[in-house]
C-alpha cells in the first residue's frame, strides 16, 4: 500500500460521497425514471472514483491492474448513463429515448471491450502517485462519442427548456442544461485522459464533484428528484461525519504507513479502537450539532418546525370548530405562504365533502363539495397521502388509465396545487386544498410532511370539536323534544277538560251529551297512547326491554284500532275500513304472529292515526292485510297529504317532524311515532316501509315474519 | 253579545270551546288555521278573536302572526286578542306581547278564567 495522498484520499472520499448521494436519491425519489437513472450515474461514477482511489493506493500490480479495468469501464459507461439520464429529464418522447438509449450503450459497450482488450498490451504506468492505465489508441474516437452525446442532450434540454411553460420545469430544465455544460467538459476530459493515460490530478475528481453538487442543488431548489431536504441534511451529516473520521483515520493510515512500511496489527488494533473511541466521544454531542445545523443552514424548516408545535398547543384544547378551523388556515397561510386555502369537511349523511371555510376563495360563490365521484377523493381515500399537482404525472400508482388527467383537471377546478388528507382513524374526514405559494416556488417534501402534521393534529381536534357540537346537538334537541311532548300530552288534557266541565254543568241534547261522553274516551285513549310512545321512547335504546311475546292475531289487534279511530274518522268525513276485497275472506287464512300485543298495537295506532291525521275530509283510509311467503303484511293507505321525496329518508329519524305536514296540517307532535313503529316492527324481526305521493296518499307497509 | 272568532287546529277544543261560548249566547265562528282568520275577520268583524298559536300553513308561530296581521290592519287594530295555547314559557309570553295580543291563557283552560277575561276585555 502507498500512503494516503492528494490521489487517492480524495477518490476514495469523493466515491464515498457519490455512493451516498445514489443512496438518498434511491430511497427519497418521487420521479422513479429519473431517479433511478441518477442513482445509476452516481453508482457509476462513485466506482470510478473509487478504483480511481485504488489504483493509486495498491503498490501490488495485480490489485492495480484489476482496478484499471474497473476504472476503464466504469469511466466508459458513465457517459451513455449520463446522456440517459439528461434525455429522461428533457422527457424526450420514450420511443425516441429507448432509439438513443440503446445506440448510446451498444456503442459504449464496443469501446468498453476494446479498451479491456488493449489493456494488457498497454499495461499500467507508474507516477510516483500511483499507477495509471496505458494510453488507448480508440481515445479520439471515444472523445469525439463524448462530444456528440452530450451535444445532443444539452440541445434537447435547451430547446424543451424554451418549450416549458412552467416555471418550474423551466428552472430544473435551465439547471440540468448548465450544469451540464460547466462541468461536462472537465469531467470528461478527466475521464478521457485518464483512459489515455495522462492525469490531471487533482482536478479529476473535482469535475465530477461539482457536477454531483450542482445537482443537488436543484434537486433541493427545484424538485428535480424531490428528496429535498433530506438529502440536503443527509449530505452535509455524511460530509461532517466524513471529514472527522478521515482526518483521523488518515493521519493513523499515513503514519502507519510512513514509519512502518507494513502492516503491523497491533497498530491495525489500535487504529480501529481508536476510531470506535472517537466515534463513541463524538456520539453525545451529534444531536447538539444536530440542532446547531437546524438552526444555522435550515432556519426556515426549523422555524415551521416551531410554528406546527405551537399550532398543535393551540388547538389541542379547542372544543369549537370554527375556531380550530380558523387556527389551522392562519398557520398554514402565515407559515407556508399559501395564496389559497380551503378546508373540506366530511359531511355523513351527503356522503360528500362540503366546503367549510377557506381562503383566498371568492367570497360570492364556494367551492362545489367534493364526493367520491372525484378521481382526488378515491385516491385519498385509498393511498391516504397528499396530492400534489407537481408529482401528479409521475407518480408511478397515478399512471393508470385517464386517471391522472382527471385528477389534474380536479386540482384545476379547485385551483389547488396540493391536497392534504385530513384523516382520523385512517379514515378520510376532510381535505385540505391549497393553492401556490405566493412566491410561486414549489411545495418541498419537507413542507409536506408538516403540513401533513398540521392535517393529522387537525384531524383530532375537528373531531373532537364535531363530537363536542353534536352532543350539544342532541341536547337541544332532547330539551325541545320534552317541550314537544308536554306541549303533546296537554292537548288531550286540554279537551278532557273542558267537556268534564261542559257535562257537569248538564248538556240538555241528548245527542250532543253522548257526542261529549264519546269524546272524553277518545282524548284519554290519546292521552294514554301518547304516554305508551313516550315511554317506549324513552327505553328504546336500552338493551332490557322486553317483549312479551304471545301469539296475536293481526285481525284482531287492527279491529281494536279500527274501533279506536272510528269516531275521529266520521268527525272529520273519513271512511275507515278494511280493503272490501279482503273483507269477505276467510279471517283464518292469515296466520297468527308472535308478537308482544301491546307494542304492535302501537304501531298501528301510530300508522291509523297518522293516517286520519294527514288525511283531507271526505278521503279514505284503507287497511289491508295477506300473507305472503313466510312473512304477513299489513298494508295501511291514506288519501292525504303524502310525503314528498326529499322527507321520505327522514321520516323515521328521531323527532324528525315533517315540514310538509306542518305546513298542511299544523303542530306535527314531537316527532317519535314512527320513530318507535319502525324500532317494534325491527325488534319483531319486521320490516316497516313507506311509499307515497304528494297529494296522492302515503302507505304504511308493515312486514312481519310468520312463526 | 258579542261575536267572538276563534282559530285553533283541534276540532275537539274547537267543538267544546264554540259549545261553551254560544251556550253565554255569544255568536260564534270558527276557523282551523291562519289563513281562515284573515278570511273570516273582514265579513264577521268579531269583537273578539281567541287564536292558538301552533296552526297551519306554518305550524310554529301561525297564531303570533295572525295576532300581528290583525294588530297591523287599521279595520281591525281595536278588536281584542286572545292567545290560547299549550305553550307556557316565558318567552311564549314576550313573543304574544310583541305582536300585541290583549291576554294571554295557557291551556288546559279554566272555564271561569276564561269568562273573565273575556269580560274584562269586551265588558260583557
Amino acid at each position: 500500500m502507498r500512503p494516503l495522498n492528494f490521489i487517492n484520499l480524495p477518490s476514495v472520499l469523493s466515491s464515498a460521497f457519490f455512493l451516498a448521494i445514489a443512496w438518498f436519491v434511491a430511497s427519497r425519489t418521487t420521479r422513479p425514471q429519473l431517479g433511478r437513472r441518477f442513482v445509476a450515474f452516481c453508482v457509476t461514477y462513485g466506482f470510478y472514483s473509487l478504483s480511481l482511489g485504488l489504483l493509486a493506493l495498491f503498490l501490488d500490480k495485480r490489485i492495480a491492474y484489476w482496478a484499471a479495468h474497473v476504472v476503464s469501464a466504469t469511466g466508459v459507461f458513465t457517459i451513455p448513463i449520463m446522456y440517459d439520464f439528461l434525455l429522461t429529464g428533457g422527457e424526450v418522447k420514450p420511443a425516441f429515448l429507448n432509439v438513443g438509449r440503446r445506440t448510446a450503450y451498444g456503442v459504449a459497450t464496443i469501446f468498453a471491450v476494446f479498451f479491456a482488450w488493449q489493456m494488457p498490451r498497454l499495461g499500467l504506468k507508474e507516477w510516483w502517485w500511483g499507477y495509471y492505465p496505458g494510453r488507448s489508441e480508440g481515445l479520439p474516437a471515444f472523445m469525439v462519442f463524448i462530444t456528440i452525446l452530450i451535444s445532443h442532450a444539452e440541445w434537447i434540454l435547451w430547446k424543451r427548456s424554451c418549450e416549458s411553460r412552467s416555471v418550474n420545469e423551466k428552472n430544473q430544465l435551465r439547471i440540468l442544461f448548465w450544469s451540464t455544460l460547466l462541468t461536462i467538459p472537465s469531467a470528461s476530459s478527466n475521464i478521457a485522459f485518464c483512459l489515455y493515460g495522462e492525469g490531471q490530478y487533482p482536478f479529476s475528481s473535482l469535475g465530477g464533484l461539482c457536477y454531483a453538487i450542482l445537482l443537488g442543488y436543484a434537486v433541493v431548489r427545484y424538485r428535480l428528484m424531490d428528496i429535498e431536504i433530506v438529502l440536503r441534511k443527509g449530505l452535509l451529516y455524511a460530509l461532517l461525519t466524513a471529514a472527522v473520521t478521515a482526518v483521523f483515520v488518515g493521519a493513523v493510515l499515513y503514519f502507519q504507513g510512513l514509519l512502518t512500511r507494513q502492516t503491523d496489527w497491533s497498530v491495525l488494533l489500535s487504529t480501529v479502537i481508536s476510531t470506535m473511541a472517537v466515534a463513541m466521544l463524538l456520539q453525545p454531542f451529534r444531536g447538539r450539532i444536530q440542532i446547531a445545523i437546524d438552526r444555522r443552514f435550515f432556519r426556515t424548516s426549523y422555524n415551521l418546525q416551531q410554528a406546527v408545535a405551537e399550532f398543535t398547543d393551540s388547538i389541542v384544547s379547542e372544543i369549537d370548530l370554527d375556531q380550530v378551523l380558523k387556527n389551522m388556515i392562519r398557520l398554514i397561510e402565515r407559515t407556508f405562504h399559501a395564496s389559497k386555502v380551503g378546508i373540506f369537511l366530511v359531511n355523513e349523511r351527503k356522503g360528500e365533502y362540503q366546503f367549510a371555510t377557506g381562503l383566498g376563495f371568492s367570497a360570492d360563490q364556494n367551492p362545489p363539495a367534493l364526493s367520491s365521484g372525484h378521481a382526488v377523493v378515491d385516491w385519498l381515500s385509498a393511498h391516504r397521502e397528499p396530492v400534489l399537482q407537481a408529482d401528479v404525472q409521475w407518480h408511478p400508482l397515478m399512471d393508470e388509465g385517464d386517471l391522472q388527467e382527471r385528477v389534474l383537471n380536479e386540482l384545476d377546478q379547485l385551483g389547488a396545487t396540493v391536497l392534504l388528507p385530513v384523516l382520523y382513524e385512517s379514515k378520510l374526514r376532510g381535505v385540505v386544498a391549497l393553492g401556490d405559494k405566493s412566491s410561486e416556488e414549489p411545495y418541498t417534501i419537507e413542507d409536506l410532511r408538516l403540513l401533513g402534521t398540521v392535517a393529522n393534529e387537525a384531524a383530532v381536534a375537528i373531531e373532537n370539536a364535531r363530537l363536542v357540537e353534536a352532543l350539544r346537538e342532541e341536547d337541544r334537541r332532547k330539551a325541545r323534544f320534552i317541550t314537544d311532548m308536554a306541549h303533546e300530552l296537554k292537548t288531550p288534557v286540554t279537551s278532557i277538560k273542558l267537556f268534564a266541565q261542559i257535562l257537569e254543568d248538564g248538556v240538555e241534547d241528548a245527542a250532543k251529551r253522548k257526542q261529549f261522553q264519546r269524546i272524553l274516551v277518545n282524548e284519554s285513549d290519546r292521552y294514554v297512547n301518547l304516554v305508551n310512545d313516550f315511554l317506549y321512547f324513552t327505553r328504546m335504546e336500552s338493551p332490557d326491554l322486553p317483549l312479551r311475546k304471545e301469539e296475536v292475531s293481526l285481525y284482531e289487534l287492527l279491529d281494536e284500532t279500527l274501533a279506536i279511530f272510528q269516531v275521529q274518522a266520521q268527525e272529520k268525513n273519513i271512511s275507515l275500513c278494511y280493503n272490501p276485497g279482503i273483507a269477505h275472506d276467510d279471517r283464518s287464512s292469515v296466520p297468527l304472529v308472535c308478537a308482544d300485543r301491546d307494542r304492535l298495537k302501537q304501531v298501528f295506532v301510530n300508522l291509523v292515526n297518522n293516517a286520519i291525521k294527514y288525511s283531507h275530509s271526505g278521503g279514505q283510509v284503507v287497511v289491508d292485510i295477506a300473507r305472503s311467503g313466510e312473512y304477513c303484511i299489513t298494508r295501511i293507505s291514506d288519501t292525504g297529504i303524502g310525503i314528498p321525496p326529499e322527507e321520505l329518508p327522514s321520516i323515521f329519524e328521531k323527532y324528525y317532524r315533517s315540514h310538509h305536514a306542518r305546513e298542511m296540517v299544523g303542530a306535527g307532535g314531537a316527532g317519535i311515532g314512527l320513530t318507535i313503529a319502525k324500532d317494534i316492527v325491527q325488534k319483531h324481526g319486521g320490516v316497516l316501509t313507506v311509499e307515497s305521493e304528494v297529494e296522492k296518499g302515503s302507505t304504511f307497509i308493515v312486514k312481519l315474519p310468520v312463526e | 253579545m258579542a261575536k267572538i272568532l276563534i282559530a285553533d287546529d283541534e276540532p275537539h277544543i274547537l267543538l267544546g270551546l264554540e259549545y261553551l261560548l254560544q251556550q253565554k249566547g255569544h255568536e260564534l265562528r270558527t276557523a282551523s288555521d291562519g289563513s281562515e282568520v284573515r278570511i273570516q275577520l273582514p265579513s264577521f268583524k268579531p269583537d273578539l278573536v281567541i287564536l292558538d298559536v301552533m296552526m297551519p300553513p306554518t305550524g310554529v308561530d301561525e297564531g303570533f302572526s295572525a295576532c300581528r296581521w290583525i294588530k297591523q290592519n287599521e279595520a281591525t287594530r281595536d278588536t281584542p286578542v286572545i292567545i290560547l295555547t299549550v305553550k307556557a314559557q316565558e318567552s311564549d309570553r314576550q313573543k304574544a306581547d310583541e305582536c300585541g295580543a290583549d291576554a294571554y291563557l295557557t291551556k288546559p283552560i279554566d272555564r271561569e278564567a276564561l269568562f273573565r277575561t273575556i269580560g274584562n276585555l269586551i265588558g260583557v
